[in-house]
């Protein structure tokens, strides 16, 4: 319950901070993708239920405070953090090229899959060019945001001692 | 295995669902997280503006005092034109009364603070305000700044509303050229851009485009721009910009012309919404 409450807060300030920090028209306006940061740490560090949790609850959050229809950003970040969890064996999850490299990667396919998904759906009609910086951007910007992230988690769970107990968890 | 499963399929429906709430649905839960959410948007705005406010004041204290002196006598010609124009205004409706035309009634302005920019997926340019349904803000209703128009009103809470922005390209407003009448429709690019070209918009550059103008008429840069009212979504007389470069379409039936928006929309952090 603790833990719910936590990932619960740690997602609501992930929003806050989202929302606070501004995009760069030379980035075609990407914001800082934290809210997916989180959700990666998540998939990299913790048990699946909580990685789909983690997952529906961020881009339920996402989707409610922006203009994206409810559900899209759900399923895009339930599928990265599936794929992200499924190969967690194989990384090393805590380094930080592991960050960077799933941070560029997720940011950049999510942003991909949500322009097809928008524009199918009639919902932008921003031109090829605009939504390309854009979407290359937020890879970029996923390379400099989920390690920082991934940084701040670790300190947190650390400094609550609900690290280990999760860590245990997922050996077992 | 069986955890996985469940937990997969239990997701898997949720997401179904959500893709097919009912609209009246949709907008109360999203009433709802705005509703949670804004609270701690306005304290995070006014701490970030009160912070900026005092290390702009450390480093600058002569400069402060100066800007305030400035200021004051600012205010004060500017009350000496308000009396004025007030003048003008009582003047102006007895003239309509004589000739028997109908008194235009005022805009009421309703002042709003800006609490967050940007939606939060980057799709699409907007801004939040710390007024809602509460205060009498209702969908589609023009915001505007002191320097011109800011967008319209795309979603409405209780407690807050959503702009979207003029340099959006999914807002659309029908202007009218103030020096010859031609009228256009204006579409945002997406760059926010007052004028002067700041070293964060480096790439893709590209004002609004005011489309749709009749080759009748000869457009020129620097010629101001307004609302037209057409359309019923923005009232008449509002300042959009100035135009820019003015080319012919490459069909030749119309002309395109740049505008550049007058508000600073990048730096704004009141706005007027306009009710009426």
């Amino acid at each position: 319950m603790y833990f719910m409450i936590l990932m619960i807060m740690v997602m609501i300030g992930a929003t806050l901070l989202q929302a606070l920090l501004p995009g760069f028209a030379v980035l075609g306006h990407a914001r800082f993708p934290v809210l997916l940061g989180v959700v990666l740490y998540y998939a990299l560090h913790h048990k699946l239920w909580i990685v789909i949790a983690a997952a529906f609850t961020a881009g339920m959050l996402q989707d409610g405070l922006g203009f994206v229809p409810l559900g899209y950003s759900s399923i895009l970040f339930c599928i990265v953090a599936l794929v992200a969890a499924r190969y967690r064996q194989l990384v090393l999850s805590d380094a930080a090229i592991t960050a960077i490299f799933f941070g560029g990667i997720a940011s950049f396919m999510v942003s991909f899959a949500l322009y097809l998904l928008l524009k199918t759906g009639g919902y932008i009609s921003c031109s090829g060019t605009t939504a390309l910086v854009r979407i290359l951007g937020s890879g970029l910007l996923g390379t400099i945001t989920v390690p920082v992230v991934f940084i701040c988690m670790k300190h947190l769970y650390l400094a609550l001692d609900l690290q280990e107990k999760e860590d245990s968890n997922v050996r077992a | 295995m069986r955890e996985k499963r469940f937990v997969f399929w239990l997701i898997a429906l949720l997401i179904v669902a959500m893709l097919n709430l009912p609209l009246p649905a949709t907008w109360a839960l999203r009433a709802g997280m705005h509703g949670s959410i804004v609270p701690f948007q306005n304290m995070m705005s006014l701490v970030a503006f009160r912070m900026q406010s005092i290390f702009s004041g450390l480093g600058h204290s002569t400069k402060v005092v100066l800007e305030k002196r400035e200021l004051e006598v600012k205010i004060a010609e500017l009350r000496g034109r308000l009396l004025q124009l007030e003048q003008f205004e009582s003047e102006n409706r007895t003239l309509r009364r004589q000739l028997g035309f109908s008194v235009l009634s005022p805009r009421d302005l309703l002042l709003s603070e800006v609490v967050s920019r940007g939606d939060i997926s980057g799709w699409w340019h907007t801004l939040r305000i710390n007024h809602g349904s509460n205060a009498g803000v209702q969908l589609g209703m023009a915001v505007i700044s002191t320097d011109g128009l800011v967008g319209r009103i795309a979603s409405v809470t209780k407690y807050s509303s959503d702009v979207l922005l003029i340099i959006d390209p999914g807002c659309k407003v029908a202007c009218k050229v103030m020096r010859n009448g031609a009228f256009g429709i204006m579409q945002g690019s997406g760059i926010a851009m007052n004028g002067t070209v700041s070293l964060e918009m480096l790439a893709s550059v590209k004002p609004a485009i005011l489309d749709y103008v009749s080759t009748k008429h000869e457009l020129q840069p620097r010629d101001v721009v307004h609302t037209s009212g057409l359309g019923n979504i923005f009232p008449e007389g509002l300042p959009v910009g100035r135009l820019g470069a003015v080319k012919m379409d490459s069909s030749g039936l119309y002309q395109q012309a740049e505008v550049i928006p007058s508000a600073d929309i990048d730096r704004i952090k009141y706005v007027f919404v306009v009710i009426e």
